[in-house]
């Protein structure tokens, strides 16, 4: 086995052990604050015309809503949902990139503290135009949710963009010197 | 009258355009030099410029068929096999699953397989990665091939384990393992494929 093999299955190894450590911990103390926190932030940035609210069906104005761990977009009055977004569906591109940047080999301490808060800063940025982009695409009338086009997009970017940003933040990592 | 160079020389600039220190260039020049800037740049990355176009165009074009796809349900016939293959496993494991269409249900618990269950985006992201990278037409064939096979053969483990899991613990625990664990681990899956493609095949061809 070349010493660049190991290090690719080490990698994988170390990826996928920490995903599983990680979700276990983001599950169950992170994952209903976090959410929180993206609707909150969502909501301050989005303008009088969306609007935080717990209780979906109690809202008098059309209002971004937060129930379990999903994401609910309507129009009152009456239970009308115009789309949710799941929060787990949402997020798992936030414990992907802790375990890539963290398993990167060669990648020193200082540099994988450095990139982490720097690519979840990138992701919280994403998941909040993510949620803003599909509120707007509730409010113009469609069921979002059902929507291929609009859910393949989300799907596509909570899976690609963490692997974007990591492969451009450990560019030199792993990408083979002689090409 | 202009002077003549030797080939590959580079002219010093003179007369009006010499810029001394402390004076400011003018926009124009600023302007001129940061294109040229550019053009360096994108000169000395095009691998890595020419891999990313393909990759960014890859993944539009993939979702533009994929939006058709689903509209004209040409992907129905993926789903059912998809379907099926897990029941048949499951049933390999004394499962007693039963394969509706797209729905797999066991005195335990039911599933829907639905176009996200499909491995689809993550051998997207391999495919249009493999066909990114600089090598041959072969090659890139047997990276997107052994990409497609290798993610199918992950989705099914993950979508019998899925069963399982929903069959014998709690829907939080379902939605951990399905969204937290199995998700990311499809990518991770991916980037590895990709990586071992290029290391095995492109690099050992290469040297």
């Amino acid at each position: 086995m070349s010493p660049r093999t190991r290090l690719i299955l080490i990698f994988a190894g170390k990826a996928i052990g920490l995903l599983i450590a990680i979700s276990v911990l983001w599950s169950f103390v992170i994952a209903m604050p976090y959410n929180r926190a993206l609707v909150t932030i969502t909501d301050r940035l989005s303008g009088a015309e969306i609007i935080l609210g717990e209780d979906f069906e109690e809202a008098d104005r059309v209002r971004l809503g937060l129930k379990e761990d999903s994401i609910y977009i309507g129009l009152p009055p009456g239970p009308e949902l115009y789309g949710y977004l799941e929060g787990p569906a949402l997020q798992y591109g936030m414990l992907l990139i802790i375990s890539l940047i963290a398993a990167t080999p060669a990648l020193g301490w200082r540099r994988r503290f450095k990139f982490i808060p720097i690519a979840l800063v990138i992701m919280f940025a994403l998941q909040v135009s993510t949620i803003l982009g599909f509120a707007k695409v509730c409010l113009s009338g469609q069921f979002a949710s059902e929507n291929p086009f609009v859910i393949l997009f989300i799907t596509l970017g909570t899976a690609l963009f963490p692997a974007l940003i990591w492969g451009i933040l450990c560019y030199k990592y792993w990408w083979p010197k002689d090409v | 009258m202009s002077r003549k160079h030797k080939k590959g020389a580079v002219p010093r600039p003179q007369g009006r355009g010499t810029v001394h220190k402390g004076q400011r260039q003018p926009l124009r020049a600023q302007f001129v030099a940061s294109i040229e800037a550019i053009k360096l740049g994108l000169r000395r990355h095009r691998v890595a410029v020419k891999g990313s176009l393909i990759f960014g165009g890859g993944v539009l074009a993939f979702m533009l068929i994929h939006a058709r796809m689903v509209e004209t349900e040409a992907l129905a016939g993926l789903l059912t096999f998809t379907a099926r293959a897990t029941g048949a496993i499951l049933n390999l494991f004394g499962a007693s699953a039963q394969v509706d269409g797209t729905l797999i249900s066991s005195p335990d618990y039911a599933i829907r397989i639905v176009t996200e269950c499909t491995g689809l985006v993550p051998m997207a992201i391999v495919v249009c990665a493999v066909l990114a990278y600089p090598s041959t037409a072969k090659q890139k064939a047997i990276g997107a091939a052994l990409g497609i096979v290798g993610i199918f053969v992950l989705n099914l483990v993950r979508t019998v384990s899925l069963f399982f899991i929903g069959g014998h613990f709690s829907t939080s625990f379902f939605d951990t393992a399905h969204f937290l664990i199995w998700q990311p681990v499809m990518i991770v899956v991916a980037i590895v494929l990709w990586l071992f493609w290029v290391e095995k095949l492109v690099r050992v061809t290469a040297h």
